[in-house]
């Protein structure tokens, strides 16, 4: 049975969140591997071991993305954590 | 049996519909991918089946360092302070292949490609290569045919695909322990589709995770590690280099004198007493034939997810340098984890059963595709939907079905072609190019005729059923070699001629005495009084879901523990 509609999302709603999960959820994977890399003592394998953890946390935070609601609220998780690493890739 | 508890209704519906979504957007680029995939897993063995040079016994006698002088001379010098890579003979490919560069001119400097053949010492270029069955069928797994994007394409749908994954196993969630052995022919087409698609996909989960995640690597590399690793260490990417790869520290000088140092026969033998259990795959030299030239020695067993390894030496002395080698099964943490996802995805470990389990699980998420496609396409086929919605659903699966199901004809053509246009014709492999994909269109539209979908499906098998059964005919008739002559000689030339009588067999077989074609067409007709306006009422929902549940009675086991036990009993 197709999902039912009145849980799906339209329009603009729609648009935000696919953009979200292809360049949000890219942005912020791609910044926590590189926080953690700088917060141990070794990055090497945590930058190799991301080639495995990074599909892994890419498409969850796609999932997440779409298991919240509104885009907006989807949004704001992921810049939280692009902005939380960002932060420590630039003080550390 | 108990069931799981799955998400809740809203996240239920809104990852039911992202996964639809996402299934059908990827579906017919993963089936190409998985399809092509699986025949490139025999990649080397197909090489050997197509190209004439490649059906020779070993040569133990073949001395590298000569062979390796003719190619020199025949590039006008190769540049060897640069990287020179040296491929051996193996009975699937008694070649030696080598990598190099040489220099075009006095400032340009160019890669090379070629193999040497033992018995007539004639040197091909491997970019403009004889045949290419092997090579055609390796590029489309990675859309290579499309250039620039075509990598990052299928590293996308790989992406997908695991988005895919995860959102079909939330959906499936609650009844993955009820519906475990599911394998049900009774029911609706719809939840014959639904138990063939949910209870396949938990059987080759892991597999699929695998195959997901290590083409995502392949074709988004450029997204993941390399920015990263540019942002960690600056300019300085020799730093990771090293970590990965210690041999990347040993270093040549470019002014070297020339120097008569072990000979590369020598060399390989003495790697080979040292690991009598490994294959040495190729050797990768630079400065060979002068004073401090290095040689990294890569060997495999095949076996192992962590049993291939690399011996540095410098070639005067043959002394492996351990600390600049990854020796098998005792790597460190680093230097292994690139290598798995090589091995996972190319399934050079466990031997051979490895492989011939991977084509199988490729064949069975080709099936998987196919059957999400289905139930797509059955779940819409009510009175949810207009008229229009209906027919426009009809033509997308159809659709679909055409470009996916005439890979078989098609791919039994190109092996054909391989056979039917003469070796020695100038632009022969261009043409065999042509041949396939013209083939593949052609036989594309020849399925957009069919509105029941059985009879598109009996037209394919019969197709490519036929096709098949020529294939090995073709061989023994150009090659003169059939099963029984290369039974002993050539195995896997045996093997792949027997795979396509199978494969002809089976398809045949299934196209003419099992599949049923019914009477009515596929093709959507108004269900009668109030259709066409999109009805969504309380009273329509209520019939569909009456229905629908009617339907389930039948198929799930749960509720019919009779038809388990039959369905065990399968």
């Amino acid at each position: 049975m197709p999902a039912k509609k009145k849980y799906l999302s339209s329009g603009w709603t729609r648009f935000s969140k696919v953009m979200a999960i292809i360049f949000g959820a890219y942005a912020a994977t791609f910044t926590l591997h590189i926080a953690l890399a700088k917060i141990v003592p070794d990055d090497t394998p945590v930058l190799l071991t991301s080639v495995f953890t990074s599909f892994f946390c890419w498409v969850g935070l796609m999932v997440m993305v779409y298991m919240i609601r509104r885009a907006w609220v989807g949004w704001s998780v992921l810049l939280m954590i692009i902005s939380v690493s960002s932060l420590i890739i630039y003080v550390t | 049996m108990k069931k799981l508890k799955g998400p809740g209704n809203k996240n239920y519906n809104v990852l039911f519909h992202t996964h639809t979504v996402a299934g059908i957007v990827i579906s017919f680029a993963l089936f190409v991918i998985f399809y092509a995939g699986a025949f490139s897993l025999f990649r080397t063995e197909v090489a050997q089946w197509e190209n004439p040079d490649m059906r020779q016994p070993v040569d133990e006698n073949f001395n590298f360092d000569e062979a390796l002088a003719i190619v020199d001379e025949t590039y006008g010098g190769l540049n060897y302070y640069e990287n020179t890579n040296i491929w051996f003979p193996t009975e699937e490919s008694p070649v030696l292949r080598v990598y190099g560069a040489f220099n075009k001119t006095d400032s340009t400097m160019e890669r090379m490609a070629a193999y040497i053949n033992p018995a007539t010492l004639e040197v091909q270029d491997i970019q403009e290569p004889k045949t290419t069955v092997s090579d055609t069928i390796y590029f489309l797994h990675y859309f290579r045919q499309l250039p620039i994007i075509g990598r990052y394409l299928s590293g996308l749908v790989g992406l997908f695909f695991l988005f895919a994954i995860v959102t079909g196993v939330f959906i499936h969630w609650r009844n993955l322990l009820t519906k475990m052995y599911a394998f049900i022919k009774e029911g609706s087409w719809k939840s014959i589709w639904t138990n063939a698609h949910t209870v396949l996909g938990v059987i080759g989960l892991p597999f699929q995770v695998i195959y997901a995640v290590t083409g995502a690597f392949f074709g988004l590399l450029v997204l993941i590690l390399v920015p990263a690793a540019f942002l960690l260490y600056g300019g300085d990417q020799e730093q990771l280099v090293s970590k990965v790869n210690p041999a990347a520290a040993l270093t040549v000088e470019k002014e070297a004198t020339a120097f008569q140092h072990l000979s590369l026969n020598e060399l390989y033998h003495q790697v080979q007493a040292a690991y009598p259990q490994h294959t040495i795959l190729n050797v990768s030299t630079r400065n060979y034939g002068k004073e401090d030239a290095l040689a990294f020695w890569n060997i495999d067993d095949h076996q192992g997810i962590n049993s291939n390894g690399s011996l540095s030496m410098r070639m005067k002395d043959g002394v492996v340098l351990k600390e600049y080698s990854t020796l098998p099964n005792d790597k460190s943490y680093s230097m292994s984890v690139i290598g798995y996802i090589f091995k996972l995805h190319f399934g050079s470990f466990g031997g051979y059963t490895m492989r011939i389990i991977y084509f199988v699980l490729s064949m069975i998420t080709c099936f998987m595709i196919i059957s999400g496609v289905l139930i797509w396409r059955t779940a819409r086929d009510n009175k949810r939907y207009t008229l229009k919605q209906r027919i426009f659903h009809h033509k997308v699966t159809k659709w679909y079905l055409a470009i996916c199901l005439s890979m078989f004809p098609a791919f039994a053509l190109i092996f054909l072609a391989n056979k039917a246009v003469p070796l020695d014709m100038a632009g022969r492999t261009g043409l065999v190019n042509q041949i396939f994909f013209l083939g593949w269109l052609a036989f594309t539209i020849g399925g957009l005729f069919f509105n029941k979908y059985a009879a598109q499906n009996k037209f394919y098998l019969t197709l490519g059923g036929v096709l098949s059964f020529l294939v090995p005919v073709a061989n023994g008739l150009v090659t003169n070699q059939w099963i029984w002559d290369s039974w002993d000689t050539y195995h896997w030339v045996a093997y792949i001629d027997l795979f396509w009588l199978f494969a002809g067999f089976t398809a045949l077989y299934v196209a003419l005495f099992e599949l049923k074609v019914k009477e009515e067409s596929d093709y959507p007709t108004p269900f009668g009084k109030g259709d066409g306006e999109h009805l969504e009422t309380d009273e329509v929902e209520e019939s569909i879901v009456a229905e629908e549940e009617k339907n389930r009675a039948v198929a799930d086991p749960v509720l019919d523990p009779q038809l388990a036990i039959k369905g065990l009993s399968k």
